[in-house]
């Protein structure tokens, strides 16, 4: 079930951009007000106009903070899990801009065979550069595609466990634990300005943990910036709310 | 890039990946867990003390409070007493006969963590394994590390 959610968004994206594309070629079309049977006829006109001084890399500085608001809306839906994830991006010029994620997590797992908790906090440092020319400085909207590495110090707490057989029923307790887990993402997503200095974006990221070895035993319940600690490779989803400060 | 455009996309991707990725974020249940269990395989012992498999009528394996019986196999598996370090139990070897020997293992117990779902099982570790003589010349423990691994033998008792 979750492998075919995780099937029809990966398309669901795919058309996004791919459709995306098509309105970014028409709206630069327009835009130079070139007749359209010229632009039809002739495509390298039409590269001529997608490079030209008009729209490229006019995406100014900029430095905007913010919050992963999705990640507070599942704070109300889940009472055993609290997670923040706060970004600074820094927009360089070339449509590009670096990320800095800060991350805690407070998790809490509960059921008759298991009871833990875990904290996590850690950094997810990335790029990012946007799919398509901006038209204006003021022009913030984009798809964007990008990659990170992000490393997070989990605490997972005692564990009681309960196992049950035809003998019986036992209980025991494990020690507490810290570990360190490293790991790697690619993003993918759309933002857009709300106002000139409020900007909303979502992105979808595929992650993977890179030292797993790690997590053989029993495993933070939520690492900070990444998600599950017990699946190795996840997806996950962010809305983004950020401002701009400079 | 017209702003309705980056509206429409923005809403359409944006809403229902949150919707999908909420969705998914739902706890998985227990689906893998398996009760550990130790393999006994039956031996014949000749008088040159040559072995070989013995294919047993109808073995039974008596416990406390319930029984294990199958027909002609030349091995069995039961799982060992979560509950302590030590067990023991009534064998024979056609229980029409009911020629019992009793087997008593001792062994230590190490949690294994299985998944957050289905928490902990045991492991165990056989430090010994001792027979009365009744029908039974020798047990032998052969895999001392009672584990997951189905294809391990841990216990040879020879007839």
């Amino acid at each position: 079930m979750q492998s075919t959610f995780k099937y029809i968004i990966n398309i669901i994206c795919i058309l996004c951009f791919v459709n995306i594309a098509n309105a970014q070629i028409t709206s630069t079309i327009d835009s130079t007000k070139a007749p359209i049977d010229t632009v039809v006829k002739n495509k390298s006109f039409i590269a001529k106009v997608k490079t030209s001084a008009l729209f490229a890399n006019s995406q100014p500085k900029a430095l905007y903070v913010g919050i992963d608001a999705a990640k507070l809306v599942y704070n109300l839906l889940d009472s055993n899990r609290l997670r923040i994830e706060t970004y600074a991006e820094l927009f360089l010029k070339n449509k590009n801009w670096i990320t800095a994620n800060v991350g805690f997590a407070n998790a809490k797992f509960s059921s008759t065979a298991l009871q833990y908790s875990s904290q996590s906090s850690g950094v997810l440092v990335g790029y990012a550069k946007s799919l398509f020319p901006f038209i204006s400085d003021k022009d913030m909207d984009n798809a964007f595609i990008g990659f990170g590495y992000g490393f997070a110090l989990n605490r997972v707490g005692e564990a009681t466990y309960t196992i049950s057989d035809i003998w019986g029923t036992t209980t025991g307790i494990t020690p507490a634990n810290t570990n360190v887990a490293h790991f790697a993402e690619l993003d993918a997503g759309f933002r857009m300005a709300i106002t000139k200095r409020f900007m909303l974006g979502w992105r979808i990221q595929g992650k993977t943990i890179l030292n797993a070895k790690v997590f053989k035993t029993i495993a933070p319940i939520y690492i900070a910036n990444y998600g599950a600690g017990d699946k190795s490779t996840i997806f996950g989803y962010n809305l983004m709310a950020t401002w701009r400060i400079w | 890039m017209g702003k309705n455009t980056i509206q429409y996309y923005w809403l359409l991707g944006g809403i229902f990946a949150m919707l999908v990725f909420s969705a998914c974020n739902k706890e998985a249940t227990c689906l893998q867990y398996a009760t550990i269990g130790a393999r006994v395989d039956f031996k014949t012992l000749n008088d040159s003390l040559k072995t070989k498999d013995t294919v047993l009528l109808k073995p039974i394996l008596l416990f406390e409070t319930f029984g294990l019986i199958n027909d002609n196999v030349s091995a069995m598996r039961f799982t060992l007493n979560s509950t302590a370090d030590s067990m023991q139990f009534l064998i024979a070897a056609d229980s029409a006969k009911a020629i019992f020997d009793t087997i008593k293992l001792n062994y230590t117990r190490t949690a294994n963590f299985v998944s957050k779902e289905c928490g902990y099982n045991y492991y165990y570790t056989l430090q010994s394994a001792r027979s009365s003589h009744v029908a039974v010349k020798k047990i032998e423990i052969i895999q001392p590390l009672i584990s997951d691994n189905i294809n391990a033998k841990h216990l040879q008792v020879y007839y």
